[in-house]
């Protein structure tokens, strides 16, 4: 094993083929059991070979055996390799075998698609995939492929990932890096155990191991925490030593990196035309307090930019400059982000980019370990005297400060001048986020019900209608009929008010009809008591649940509908009342009779945050009850 | 969809009622379009097109003598019409060779009033981006500066062409309304194309004129032109709805399809088939005609057996499909032409549509059945062409056995199929037939089975209030398929019932039992053991339940108010359930649910409500019935008047109390 990083003029292709050669036994028989529960997919053996000549020549092989048991597992086998210019693909081949580890074909280069990495309109540089998804004659099949690929460049090196979801079993797996003892390679193992070799130094060169073995496939868990992070084996690796597009640079923790940033991708890039800088001061003057001055300035970027996917300049590592922005009124997220900076800069407000993993799964960057490539998003941070404002650029109609479930509370690193800081996006606690509704229900004696109703949605929940913002009316009016779709409405008002405030919210106020929504039963009519909220997700039972319950966000939501009956109408089936109170939340129902009036309440609150694994079944048996009670009727009728 | 023949249609008339007559000039924007807010013709707008121009012509000194010229003027109403700044223009090339298309003096430019005044910001050629797509295609896209609510864009480019095949064709409509739209196509008489107009919109414009000597060849040979004007006022924007075909078959359009070439030596090729063509090419094609030859004296030695055993054609027959439908794997590929071939998918047991279909009819063949492979173009894929043969347009084929009672049509290529039933997806018009030995022809594809339910609930209450008792659904025709389908979709009967036991609230399911799952040609059942969830207000002096738990409709399905396109469910459908519920003597029934009967009109469909109680039993009937597979337009007010009242009958509870 060590000759190759001797002989490393001999490219490492011919190791992986050496590997190959041995005699392999791809029957299925030969799979442990225990790898078989719950699997879609076992991989067989793996390997991967890092191996670092240079800080701009890399060699990386993957070589992967894995056994397709079911059609569920057949995207599991899928063959895909990113590359452009600057990660070519040096080679790539395969063959399929069937359940007894019989031979059917060779995999031929032309069964790789080539196709165009971008899905969306976007404006880049050709980043490309190589793909194939092999199918086997009848399941089992094995497939086997192997593939080497060059990165010019050693800023970010791909995570190792042995498995990549839910249903995939592990037999073997390796990873295995060589590199200069010049440069360094630090990493993170997550969910991994420690190397089995780690850096160890021969004749210049070092070399890493790490294995998996015997890993049973994991469940796909309701509830569950954040696959990627907490749930997936994970080593992600960063050289200590790197260049990129002609770059070179080292960090080994966060505040290094964001120097790095900030010292060859950002600065010179926030330079504005006079004529800006003099607009904005002008549109400015006279206002004492730099928050209104910022607020300001923010959503004239709002007003003038709009958000165009755009992968170009090194990897697309690099922000358009301010003054191009400033020319056509569009850009991606660094750029909008870098000219926001540039115009808070004109009015001498110090601002900072902030890079950040977006997504609803609040992934951090990890604390204790810095690397390019954990984040997938830009912000912007302005700090004040007293607070400190986060601001979301690409986005034309989101409130100043706003962030939302897409990049809160969680770990983001700064990248100013004077280096990186790793800090943390604010949190919306549980009882910022509330939906508080009131409705005034008319209904007659064939059953048609009229009604006018009033609802607020702030902190997270302002997200369920701030998409909405920008649509026609009549959009909205439509919008608005498939979200309370169960009273099949015939809208005769809608109106949405925007407030942006620290902690945003809107308030929706709609009147409407719905013919025909109670029925008519003997002597009564049959009313259904939740029109308007009706919990109806309810996650699948899971047998030996492994992870934790995890409630990412909490809530709470008041429902106050008040039903007024037709003239000599009186209750004569009252719906129950619930109490129930947990650890998860609570959900409470109050129902009152007042006369010809029925005054129904209803209190839904999660609490976020983990509960034991062996809670789950009683999670899901109070969502269940929820969704019961929100099925109730109750009855009216005339003597 | 109706396709025009435009031949036929400009000899009754040529009118011309809203002509721009041509193209309009750039950046010359009225002021009242700057001044515009919002679209009156349609308040959901987020952008309309103003204006839209394209014009096709010849000009043979040129290598890419096919050129296409495109201008529109657009109007943003919205941030959301702000995507409509960005343009994506795909391009042809053939693979291997320098011949491809080109886009070029690409113009574009956003115009702003501020202030009063008008600012263009234009556009930066070093902003155009050429992306490959795949081998054959290449993607031009550039998007426009400066772009905002408000906006006016203007764009216009030229592509030039090297394939006479790609006669640009022209949508009239789009995403977002336009208010006018003109199409030229200026053809020599060299070139004969088939023109056909998609779509339910009239076209307002619809001129021919001649062009004398428009064209000259190399050496000095004249040709006419016939240069047409289309256009089109008012176009309101294509929204796609639920339960509709492709909507390739609904959006209006001109398509071009060249059909001969005269040289200017007198001689002439003809390109586009006649289905004599197409019968006689498909006979020789080593992927179709040639292979069901092999195929034939193939099967003949390889199933042997199949074909010695007992019984009249049609037992024969059914014989030989379960072979094939066991034998092989679908690959997921659609295709009417084989892609392994008979022999080796035969040996692989695998193959898309074509293997296995071409298969089934060599098979039954050998055996001395009348097979005949039919042409289909899937509901995604667009309707079939019906007048002039487009070979490519076809992608599925199934398998015509007539026997001497009876014709059907055959699919092999799934495992949950019946004999004589295939997917839903086949059921869009007309499939045509490959005779062996006679001139193909059409024949209607339409659904053999409904989509059939039949839910049977036996429930008990006891004398402590407990409610429990079995459930027996019952699914026919297509419902069983789709039933199968999804079970099959779990890796194991446990891991189905395990994600099925949560998924109601009203119904615990102590058991479950799934029988004739692997016998499509017989009804799927699924009888689960169960208890069920009273109301929480319920107590063993009072019971209070809802008793549609095993209901097929919980909302209505259909939420628009108007609808511009037929509804298509692509099959009739018969759904029905009985409750039978038995109480103890002490208990009274205080309410039930009223009875319900409504019909469609013209006998398009019923629902039947009944609930009876005798003696301590209560029975309630439901039926669902939809006659027809389409519903138009101006049946749905009443069609969705329809399901609001079904939704509305089964809300009601059953109410019981102790004497």
């Amino acid at each position: 094993m060590k000759r190759r990083f001797i002989l490393f003029s001999l490219p490492l292709i011919l190791y992986g083929l050496q590997g190959l050669a041995q005699s392999p036994d791809y029957n299925i028989a030969s799979i442990p059991d225990n790898l078989l529960s719950h699997a879609n997919a076992v991989v067989r053996d793996a390997e991967t070979s890092i191996d670092i000549r240079k800080p701009d020549a890399v060699w990386i092989t993957c070589k992967k055996v894995i056994t397709i048991l079911n059609p569920n597992g057949k995207s599991l086998g899928a063959i895909e390799v990113y590359y452009n210019k600057s990660r070519p693909v040096q080679d790539i081949s395969g063959a399929l075998y069937d359940a007894d580890g019989k031979l059917i074909r060779k995999l031929k280069k032309s069964d790789f698609e080539d196709l165009n990495a971008a899905q969306d309109f976007s404006l880049f540089e050709d980043f490309r995939v190589k793909r194939l998804v092999p199918d086997g004659y009848s399941y089992p099949y094995t497939i086997e492929y192997q593939y080497t690929q060059k990165y010019k460049f050693t800023l970010y090196l791909p995570d190792w990932t042995p498995l990549d979801d839910y249903g995939e079993s592990v037999q073997r797996a390796s990873l295995n890096i060589s590199s200069p003892d010049e440069i360094p390679m630090r990493y993170k193992n997550l969910q991994v155990s420690s190397p089995e070799i780690d850096s160890l130094s021969e004749k210049g060169w070092t070399t890493y191991q790490w294995k998996l073995t015997n890993f049973s496939a994991l469940q796909d868990e309701p509830y569950g925490p954040p696959l990627f992070q907490t749930v997936l084996p994970i080593v992600i690796l960063s050289p200590g030593h790197f260049e990129y597009y002609g770059m070179t640079g080292d960090f080994s923790n966060w505040k290094e990196y964001g120097q790095w940033v900030y010292d060859h991708l950002l600065n010179g890039r926030d330079k504005l035309p006079d004529a800006t800088i003099a607009y904005v001061r002008e549109m400015t003057k006279g206002m004492s307090s730099p928050v209104d001055i910022a607020r300001k300035i923010y959503e004239y970027a709002q007003q003038k930019n709009r958000y165009v996917a755009i992968e170009i300049g090194k990897g697309g590592f690099i922000p358009m400059t301010a003054s191009e922005v400033d020319k056509v009124s569009y850009g991606d997220c660094k750029a909008l982000v870098n000219y926001t900076m540039a115009l808070l800069k004109a009015v001498h407000i110090p601002s900072y980019y902030t890079e950040v993993n977006a997504g609803s799964d609040g992934m951090s960057l990890l604390s204790g370990f810095a690397s390019a490539g954990q984040g997938n998003h830009v912000i912007l941070c302005v700090p004040f005297k007293k607070d400190t404002v986060w601001l979301e650029c690409t986005n034309k109609y989101i409130p100043f400060g706003y962030l939302g479930s897409f990049t809160d509370n969680r770990n983001v690193v700064i990248c100013a001048p004077a280096g990186g800081v790793l800090t943390r996006t604010p949190a919306y606690a549980d009882d910022t986020n509330m939906q508080e509704r009131n409705a005034h229900l008319f209904i007659d004696s064939a059953g048609n019900l009229t009604g006018n109703m009033n609802t607020f949605f702030r902190g997270l929940l302002y997200q369920k209608r701030a998409s909405w913002e920008n649509r026609s009316h009549a959009d909205q009016i439509r919008h608005a009929n498939d979200t309370y779709s169960f009273l099949q409405m015939n809208i005769t008002s809608y109106h949405l008010t925007f407030m942006k405030d620290e902690i945003p919210s809107v308030e929706e106020n709609l009147s409407f009809t719905s013919p025909r929504y109670a029925a008519p039963s003997g002597k009564g009519l049959n009313i259904p008591l939740n029109p308007v909220n009706r919990f109806q997700d309810i996650p699948p039972l899971v047998n030996n649940r492994r992870n934790k319950v995890y409630i990412a966000h909490g809530f709470t939501q008041t429902d106050s509908l008040i039903f007024n009956f037709p003239e000599g109408y009186m209750l004569s089936v009252v719906p129950p009342e619930s109490k129930i109170r947990n650890m998860f939340g609570e959900y409470m129902t109050t129902i009152k009779a007042e006369g010809e009036k029925l005054l129904y309440v209803r209190h839904f609150n999660l609490k976020s945050g983990y509960y034991p694994a062996q809670s789950y079944g009683a999670f899901v048996k109070f969502l269940q009850q929820a969704a019961t009670y929100d099925q109730e009727m109750f009855m009216i009728s005339h003597p | 969809m109706r396709t025009i023949l435009l031949g036929i249609l400009f000899l009754s008339s040529s009118f011309s009622l809203f002509a721009q007559d041509g193209d309009f000039s750039f950046g010359q924007i009225p002021k009242e379009d700057f001044f515009m807010t919002k679209y009156d013709k349609d308040s959901a707008a987020n952008a309309v097109v103003l204006k839209e121009f394209g014009n096709t012509y010849i000009d043979n000194s040129q290598d890419n003598f096919l050129i296409f010229n495109y201008h529109v003027r657009i109007k943003v109403l919205n941030d959301q019409g702000v995507n409509h700044a960005n343009f994506v223009i795909p391009i042809h090339k053939l693979p291997g060779s320098t011949r491809e298309e080109v886009v070029y003096n690409v113009k574009g430019s956003a115009f702003n009033m501020d202030n009063g005044s008008v600012t263009e910001t234009d556009f930066k050629q070093k902003n155009i981006f050429t992306q490959n797509k795949d081998r054959y295609t290449d993607i031009v896209k550039f998007t426009i500066p400066n772009v905002r609510s408000g906006s006016v864009i203007e764009v216009s480019y030229t592509l030039s062409s090297p394939f006479v095949y790609n006669f640009r064709g022209w949508d009239f409509q789009s995403d977002i309304p336009k208010m006018y739209s003109e199409y030229w196509a200026r053809i020599p008489a060299n070139f004969d194309y088939n023109i056909s107009l998609v779509g339910y919109l009239k076209l307002t414009e619809n001129n021919r004129s001649v062009i004398k000597d428009c064209l000259t060849s190399f050496d000095g040979g004249k040709a006419d032109c016939t240069l047409m004007k289309l256009g089109m006022k008012d176009i309101p924007a294509f929204r796609e709805e639920k339960y509709m075909t492709s909507p390739k078959n609904f959006i209006s359009a001109v398509h071009f399809e060249l059909s001969a070439i005269h040289r200017f030596d007198g001689s002439s090729r003809q390109v586009a088939k006649t289905w004599s063509d197409v019968d006689q090419s498909l006979a020789q094609d080593k992927d179709f005609g040639l292979q069901l030859k092999r195929g034939k004296s193939f099967f003949r030695k390889a199933l042997d057996t199949l074909y010695s055993g007992e019984g009249d054609e049609l037992s024969k027959a059914k014989r030989i499909y379960s072979f094939i439908q066991n034998h092989y794997r679908w690959d997921e590929y659609n295709g009417i032409l084989c892609e392994i071939g008979i022999k080796e998918a035969f040996e692989t047991r695998k193959g898309n549509i074509g293997d296995i279909n071409l298969s089934l009819v060599a098979a039954l063949r050998a055996a001395g059945l009348n097979a005949d492979p039919v042409l289909i173009s899937t509901r995604d894929n667009g309707l079939p062409p019906d007048i002039f043969p487009v070979i490519s347009d076809f992608n599925y084929v199934l398998v015509r056995l007539k026997t001497a009672q009876q014709t059907y049509l055959l699919d092999a290529a799934h495992r949950s199929l019946p004999f004589g039933v295939f997917p839903m997806s086949c059921i869009n018009g007309n499939g045509r037939v490959i005779y062996q030995n006679k001139p193909s022809g059409w024949m209607p594809v339409a659904a053999p089975v409904n989509l059939g339910q039949v839910n049977i609930a036996e429930i008990s209450l006891d004398d402590s209030g407990h409610i429990e008792g079995t459930i027996t659904r019952t699914y026919n025709g297509y419902l069983a398929l789709a039933k199968r389908q999804e079970i099959h979709s779990y890796n194991s009967m446990q891991d189905y019932f395990t994600a099925i036991k949560s998924k109601w609230n009203d119904i615990t399911i102590l058991h479950d039992s799934v029988s004739n799952l692997d016998q499509p040609d017989t009804s799927l059942v699924e009888t689960m053991e169960i208890t069920l969830n009273a109301s929480p207000g319920s107590s063993v002096d009072k019971i209070i339940f809802n008793p549609f738990f095993e209901s097929y409709v919980t909302e209505n399905p259909f939420k628009s108010v108007t609808r511009s396109f037929p509804v298509d469910f692509g099959a009739p459908e018969r759904l029905s359930s009985v409750l039978i519920f038995k109480f103890p003597k002490e208990y009274q029934v205080i309410s039930s649910p009223a009875d319900h009967v409504m019909e469609l009109p013209a006998g398009g469909g019923k629902y039947l409500l009944g609930a009876k109680t005798m003696g301590n039993k209560l029975v309630l009937n439901t039926l669902l019935e939809q006659t027809q597979p389409v519903y138009q337009p101006d049946e749905y007010p009443v069609l969705r008047e329809f399901y609001n009242r079904i939704v509305q009958a089964q809300r009601a509870m059953i109410v019981l109390a102790k004497h």
